[in-house]
């Protein structure tokens, strides 16, 4: 089999065909906006929950006589964290104060300072899970001078679970458009194949082998898939510069958008040609 | 290279078109089987190339089995067989040259090669001066030899001809049996049905007479 000939025939197919190609490549680029959209939107998410996750902080309460210093070169040894900061009792209250805003002055009618010397450890990305959070917490609480380990938890919590229900709506979506879009290409494909049925007959009687027969189909079912993911990265592209004012300094996911939307405009136009050629018998009676 | 054992083929309950044929065709013999219309021709050269299938008996082109053969091995065996159909079969919307090329390409002759040979044999049957018209700007006999042209282009080990001749005059019909003469002694098995009786004079090779589906 001449590859170079099956590319010429395959391109051929695509080029010449033009309105049935280009509406194909173009259900292609709908498909593929709409996982673009939903893969944007879970890149979002990522980035943020990264974000909130780098802020992260185990605040550790000491008792009044628990030396800071000491305990923060303790806990550094501990797995994961990767830093430790003494916060006294004074600047937890300014700080707190700073968080009250106008209602800070209710802060004056207090007799004395209620809150608590704490050490502030910062942890590196890989501990920020819920059980690893939660075997921090057991193994701080051994230390002597501490009165309480805080955590939020719940935060960490909600964004996970957001996370997984988007990360579950991205597999349906794919699965679903994606179908539709092998559909189409199925379609695509048989149209072209009954288009050109009294060729394919012809080459097949002279001997050429099945699978130079069907190879030009797959190809063009590639070509739709490629063109339909340029275009989609494009759309997709488009979306995130309109979103961009609201999403502050959040980039573009740019080379994995493009692998997500070129590797499944390739694998539907793949398999939408494939199966459409499959389901082609040719004629022996 | 051809054998026939015990062939029948029907298209509907106990109407054979061919019926309990026996052939051998031995390498490099020139066969010519000759009847009258509907005497079952275009359909023991349909079989023979495996685009029927027998319904009894067993067929065998170059020691294979035709009818058992998968798609892609009966492929591989087509490409050493040449064909000229009755309907003659070309790209209509392609140029002459393009329906050699197309065709050699296909069966991964590279592009210059498919050309050369492809110019070689369309001047061989007289159509050098006809390479970019297309087939419906063409006689049918002009059609049959581009069709020939297209079969011989493939360097077949055997060649079918179903009435290959039947659109040219004599002058025409002598050139081919010329040239299919050459091809013949260079090798190549020929197999031909044809229905014109008054070319029986100058017919080189064996001839056999099928009647109702049975050869005599």
């Amino acid at each position: 089999m001449s590859a170079g000939f099956v590319m010429k025939q395959g391109s051929g197919l695509f080029f010449r065909g033009r309105r049935i190609s280009f509406a194909a490549a173009a259900i292609f680029a709908v498909v593929l906006s709409i996982i673009g959209i939903f893969a944007l939107g879970t890149f979002y998410l990522l980035t943020f929950k990264n974000d909130v996750e780098s802020r992260l902080e185990v605040v550790v309460f000491l008792t009044p006589d628990a030396d800071p210093d000491r305990l923060i070169g303790q806990f550094v040894n501990l797995e994961g964290v990767v830093e430790g900061s003494a916060v006294s009792s004074q600047q937890a209250l300014e700080e707190f104060r700073l968080t009250l805003g106008d209602d800070a002055e209710l802060l004056d009618i207090l007799d004395e300072n209620p809150l608590p010397p704490s050490v502030r450890l910062k942890l590196s990305p890989e501990y920020r899970s819920r059980a690893q959070l939660d075997a921090l917490e057991e193994k701080l609480l051994l230390f002597d001078g501490i009165e309480e380990a805080w955590i939020d938890r719940n935060l960490l919590d909600r964004l996970n679970k957001f996370l997984y229900v988007l990360l579950g709506a991205d597999a349906f979506v794919l699965l679903l458009v994606g179908f539709s879009a092998v559909l189409m290409t199925m379609l695509a494909t048989r149209f072209a194949i009954l288009d050109r049925r009294r060729i394919i007959d012809l080459y097949w009687l002279m001997g050429v082998a099945p699978r130079t027969l069907k190879a030009p189909y797959i190809i063009e079912g590639l070509y739709e898939g490629f063109f339909g993911s340029i275009i989609s990265y494009g759309i997709v592209f488009v979306i995130h510069l309109i979103l961009s004012p609201l999403l502050g300094s959040m980039g573009f996911p740019a080379l994995e958008l493009a692998a997500v939307l070129l590797g499944s405009g390739l694998l539907f136009g793949w398999l939408g040609s494939g199966l459409a050629i499959d389901a082609f018998k040719l004629k022996r009676t | 290279m051809i054998l026939l054992q015990g062939v029948s083929k029907e298209f509907r309950p106990d109407q054979n078109v061919l019926s309990n044929l026996n052939l051998k065709v031995e390498k490099d013999e020139w066969v010519w089987v000759l009847g009258a219309t509907g005497a079952g021709k275009s359909v023991l050269i349909k079989t023979i190339y495996g685009v029927l299938a027998p319904s009894e008996g067993k067929v065998l082109v170059l020691d294979e089995d035709v009818a058992s053969l998968k798609e892609k091995d009966l492929a591989k065996l087509r490409r050493r067989l040449g064909i000229v159909f009755q309907d003659i079969r070309l790209l209509d919307d392609r140029p002459v040259l393009d329906n050699v090329v197309l065709i050699l390409q296909a069966l991964g002759a590279p592009v210059r090669e498919a050309r050369e040979r492809a110019e070689h044999w369309l001047g061989k049957v007289g159509m050098n001066d006809y390479l970019q018209r297309c087939p419906y700007e063409l006689s049918t006999g002009q059609r049959q030899k581009v069709a020939l042209a297209r079969s011989l282009a493939k360097q077949p080990e055997v060649l079918l001809l179903d009435e290959p001749f039947s659109a040219l005059d004599e002058i025409g019909e002598r050139e081919m049996l010329k040239l299919l003469g050459e091809v013949n002694h260079a090798g190549a098995t020929i197999l031909a049905v044809s229905h014109m009786h008054e070319t029986l004079r100058f017919l080189p090779g064996r001839i056999l007479q099928l009647k109702e589906g049975a050869l005599q």
